[in-house]
């Protein structure tokens, strides 16, 4: 009788491979392999005993990749200010969207040539790896907190090469992928749980944007809020030192520079609180109307059919020229940003930006230059917030010459944060950053009420941020970082009992009897000489007393049912259901996740009815 | 020919796309509008801001021009003819006025390529249909 060889361990792998030339090449590398094996199961003996289900350890991992993607984040914006400068023809220190005297045969040229450039790039990759780059939300919602290192370089580099060449996205997408990316990956090396991959994933993203906005508050809510879906006590220590680390390397290195900063005190009176509850509401339609257009650009370019690699090309020079008469949308908008804080702009103009960098964003990312509309929604609300208090300081001084005047930046901070936090779904990142960056709590306070103003009114009308809204697009039926993606890693390997019990075919009645007992195991499965699963026998069955009445099957055989039916270890249950075993009418179907969701909400309702409510949970 | 009958919510559906395009095109005269009142407030020159008409009316008529030259009528044609002319003068006016202003040879193509850019998307937005329209052949 011939028997399989017992499978290869790693280091056997490695060290005898089963293609490799056995000659005198290999046998000078054995021992080099040896030791390089021997390192890596050590470390991981060293990692699974000391790292695992130790919290203190996965606080100091999260802390030295926070630092890490700190530099990260320098570099890349050290890179991308390079580009600009090449590419623009600007200072070193001065920032893209500041406008300035960029002349207009490259305003109009860059962005075109970086759209082939970005097009051509994409297309090339997308041959080699056709499927959608993981990001940091989808990762940790439906696949554990595992991505792609390879997909995250890639996508932060042609995010680079967007915003280099003056295309309307900001950076914070690249940098968070960049972050996340990283993070997953040393989690993954480091074989942490799921729970603990998630957590680094989120730190990550946390250090990225804390890092990109010398906010550390700020970057360690957007991983709770957006990356991970929600926040416990266990995951504050890794994510919070993930940001603060991040953040500290940023002021080390570059200083204490934020995007925006502030020369005198916000003043805020009662009355302006109740505006600001109707600039949310404003700033909760421009951020739909911004959403929709990016969609409403792609699908203006499939219908035309213009090639995918072409189609960032023709957004460069539709980019090109909005930037001839608006050069603030060019880039992610930092540098107008604190021109508008600067030197209040003239309503009209204003009102021209709204329009113009609201287009400027929605055909960047439509026609497929790869980045984010984080810091695009900052300058978006900026204008918004300072054309607002522009119109009713207007309106207050016809009806009351005598009134006091509004605080522009007040407003400005309010309708930035509140496009913000509508497009980017993250109302408390919005609230942390501008208490950072400003220091001042009166104008956090003013930023709440439109921000949560803000919040609802796109939850209740449109129901997705700009992440999740392209996740329905593409089919991704997910709402955020909460983990759902545990269901679908439910297979039949992790559901099945292993305590079974076989019997040879061929068993006598009796003998079965006397080996299983009522009362034991209630059904056991038939096996044959090689040990082949050949049917399963009801043991009630075997010992109902009618068998002995007739002159039917004295052997176990006989009892046997369910041959051609059973499941593979890596399946995933999803079975047809039909009317009958005749006519097999199919009436529905069945899935593991479905069951379990079914149970869920079966038990939500019988749980809620004890308590008098209507759900446990409210409406989802 | 018999005109076909269709059911209610056939019908409801029809309206409710036929709402979301007229508030689509509504709110792009909105943005050109916009764009528009922002991009002559741009103009810092003194002969370019001698306009005929308020610089808020002159916006605001080149935005409802387009609107009602994207709306899926056959005779939103005429008001397409007002786009290309209007939106050519202001942009030239923009391009050239504008701090530091553009040289005449490239505001020209660039005054033009907005006017063709508005009148294209209009004809696009008035005659590609958002679907099959009911009882069509398409």
């Amino acid at each position: 009788m011939s028997s399989a060889p017992p499978p290869a361990s790693p280091l056997d792998s490695a060290i005898n491979p089963p293609t490799a030339d056995n000659g005198p090449a290999a046998e000078r590398m054995r021992p080099w392999l040896s030791a390089r094996l021997l390192f890596r199961e050590w470390l991981e003996r060293l990692v699974q005993r000391n790292l695992r289900d130790n919290e203190i350890a996965l606080v100091a991992i999260s802390a030295v990749l926070g630092a890490a993607a700190g530099v990260g984040v320098i570099a890349i914006e050290g890179l991308v200010q390079l580009f600009h400068q090449l590419n623009f023809a600007i200072v070193a220190g001065q920032h893209l969207s500041e406008g300035g005297a960029i002349a207009w045969w490259r305003i109009l040229l860059v962005p075109t040539a970086g759209g082939l450039l970005a097009g051509t790039a994409a297309f090339l990759i997308r041959r080699r790896r056709p499927q959608e780059t993981v990001d940091a939300i989808e990762a940790n919602a439906l696949f554990g907190g595992r991505m792609s290192l390879t997909d995250s370089v890639t996508l932060t580099a042609l995010t680079m090469i967007s915003s280099g060449f003056g295309a309307s996205v900001g950076m914070e997408a690249g940098f968070t992928q960049l972050g996340a990316g990283f993070s997953s990956h040393v989690g993954q090396r480091l074989r942490m749980r799921r729970s603990d991959l998630r957590t680094l994933v989120g730190a990550g993203a946390a250090a990225a944007i804390a890092a990109a906005f010398n906010a550390p508050l700020a970057g360690a809510f957007y991983a709770f809020e957006l990356v991970i879906g929600g926040y416990s006590a266990p995951i504050l220590a890794p994510i919070a030192i993930a940001a603060l680390a991040a953040t500290l390397v940023v002021r080390a290195v570059v200083g204490d520079d934020s995007i925006f900063a502030l020369d005198q005190p916000v003043h805020i009176t009662g009355l302006d609180y109740v505006l600001f509850a109707g600039l949310g509401v404003i700033a909760a339609a421009i951020a739909v109307a911004t959403m929709t257009g990016v969609t409403w650009v792609e699908r203006l370019f499939r219908r035309l059919k213009v090639p995918l690699w072409l189609r960032p090309c023709i957004g460069g020079a539709l980019v090109g020229l909005i930037a001839v008469v608006f050069p603030e949308v060019l880039g992610s908008g930092h540098g107008a940003i604190q021109l508008s804080l600067d030197h209040f702009f003239p309503a009209g103009v204003l009102l021209g930006l709204i329009a113009a960098k609201g287009l400027a964003s929605a055909i960047s990312v439509g026609s497929g230059f790869r980045g984010g509309l984080f810091s695009s929604s900052l300058l978006l609300g900026s204008v918004y917030g300072g054309t607002a208090v522009v119109l009713i300081q207007a309106g207050v001084s016809a009806l009351d010459p005598g009134a006091p005047p509004l605080d522009q930046v007040a407003y400005m901070l309010v309708g930035m944060s509140s496009v913000a936090a509508a497009i980017i779904g993250a109302p408390l990142t919005m609230i942390f950053l501008v208490l950072e960056l400003t220091g001042s709590f009166v104008a956090a306070l003013g930023v709440m009420v439109g921000v949560i103003i803000a919040s609802v009114v796109v939850r209740m009308t449109f129901g997705y941020s700009f992440a999740t809204w392209r996740f329905h697009l593409r089919g991704v039926p997910i709402r955020g970082g909460y983990d759902i993606g545990w269901v679908q890693d439910l297979t039949v390997e992790k559901l099945m009992r292993r305590d079974f019990h076989t019997a040879p075919l061929g068993m006598t009645l009796d003998e079965f009897r006397a080996q299983f007992p009522l009362g034991g195991t209630k059904r056991v499965f038939l096996v044959d000489a090689l040990n082949h699963y050949r049917g399963m026998v009801v043991t009630a069955d075997a010992h109902d007393r009618d068998v002995d009445n007739t002159s039917g099957p004295r052997l176990i055989d006989d009892l046997r049912s369910a041959e051609d039916q059973f499941l593979l270890p890596r399946q995933n249950v999803r079975l047809a259901v039909v009317s009958d075993a005749v006519e097999r009418r199919v009436v529905g179907f069945l899935t593991e996740g479905y069951a379990l969701r079914r149970y869920n909400q079966e038990f939500e309702r019988v749980r809620a009815a004890e308590l008098g409510e209507r759900t446990l949970f409210g409406p989802a | 020919m018999a005109v076909p009958v269709y059911s209610a919510d056939i019908v409801a559906q029809a309206r409710r796309r036929r709402m979301r395009r007229v508030w689509l095109v509504v709110m792009l005269g909105i943005v050109v509008a916009g764009y528009t009142y922002g991009a002559l407030a741009e103009r810092v020159i003194a002969e370019d801001r001698n306009d005929l008409l308020p610089q808020w009316l002159e916006a605001v008529l080149l935005g409802t021009v387009f609107a009602l030259a994207s709306l899926p009528s056959s005779s939103a044609i005429l008001a397409r003819i007002f786009i290309p002319v209007p939106t050519f003068l202001l942009y030239i006016t923009v391009l050239t006025g504008k701090n530091p202003p553009l040289p005449n040879y490239a505001a020209f193509p660039i005054a033009l390529a907005y006017a063709a850019a508005l009148t294209v998307l209009s004809a696009y937005l008035a005659e590609v249909p958002e679907r099959s329209r009911l009882g069509s052949r398409r």
